[in-house]
């Protein structure tokens, strides 16, 4: 049965992937090619909306980190392993969207810039965050070394954005935009912010059913284990 | 490799990535949802 919130969802991300549709028409029809760099420059679309969305998927998971640690809810735990699985994936596509604008603007997949470093420093970060959280087996212990992993993780944000403007990088620092390229820069930020906001909330209902699964299996378990003796000693009486 | 080669490689990846793992999330929430609901019943 379709309810009420099913439709929500549904429309949510129809609407989407049809901004996506949108967004791609525009690169491949509306926005002209840049002078000096040619049609290369189209990746910027796609490149700088990701890279802003990683800093907020970063911001969600450093927030609801302080939120952990305030009020020791689990459900701040399970928003900030979401946010943190999300901006794995969003850094991924940053660098390498990244790498393949660089090898045809620079002539190089990978240069040691400021920017560039900090980016892949902020990828590992939050990998090693997620291998945390596996390699800790107890709840409550894996969410509060988790927490204050996600506030310290957060400080790379920064580095990454200040990093062209206060250190020498051959990373752009902006990009001249005429009026169209604007209009389909705009037009690309909408359909990326709404994924990742999607993705977090997928991802965060998905570590809450799993969460709940792990607590009935739990409670299955402790049952199982302390009537076990019992039948067997009423058995044997 | 062309300019243009490049922006259609750096696209199939990028979306293929986030919309491969929207995908992703959204088998695992429909198996956990049936799982749920079978067990329910």
């Amino acid at each position: 049965m379709c309810t009420p919130r099913k439709i929500f969802i549904r429309a949510y991300w129809l609407v989407t992937f049809a901004l996506f549709a949108i967004a791609i028409g525009a690169v491949i029809e509306y926005a002209p090619d840049e002078e000096t760099m040619g049609p290369i420059q189209k990746i910027f679309y796609l490149h700088l909306p990701v890279a802003i969305s990683t800093f907020l998927a970063c911001l969600v998971c450093f927030i609801a980190s302080l939120g952990y640690l305030v009020q020791r809810k689990t459900w701040w735990d399970d928003l900030a392993a979401a946010a943190a699985r999300v901006a794995v994936q969003l850094c991924a596509v940053v660098l390498l969207t990244g790498m393949i604008w660089g090898k045809s603007a620079w002539g190089q997949w990978w240069t040691w810039s400021p920017r560039l470093t900090f980016s892949l420093v902020l990828w590992l970060l939050y990998v090693v965050y997620l291998t945390v959280r596996v390699s800790v087996e107890s709840g409550q212990r894996r969410a509060v070394i988790s927490a204050i992993y996600g506030i310290i993780a957060f400080l790379d944000v920064p580095l990454v954005w200040l990093s062209v403007r206060l250190m020498p990088d051959i990373h752009p620092e902006s990009i001249e935009l005429a009026a169209p390229m604007k209009l389909t820069l705009a037009l690309w930020f909408v359909p990326v912010v709404l994924l990742t906001a999607g993705l977090i909330v997928a991802k965060f209902n998905l570590n809450q059913i799993q969460r709940k699964r792990s607590a009935v299996l739990e409670d299955e378990k402790s049952t199982a284990a302390t009537s076990g003796p019992l039948h067997w000693a009423g058995g044997a009486a | 490799m062309t300019g243009t080669t490049f922006v259609i490689l750096a696209y199939v990846i990028g979306l293929g990535l986030l919309l491969g793992y929207a995908a992703t999330l959204w088998t695992a929430t429909r198996k956990h949802n049936r799982g749920r609901e079978g067990s329910e019943s």
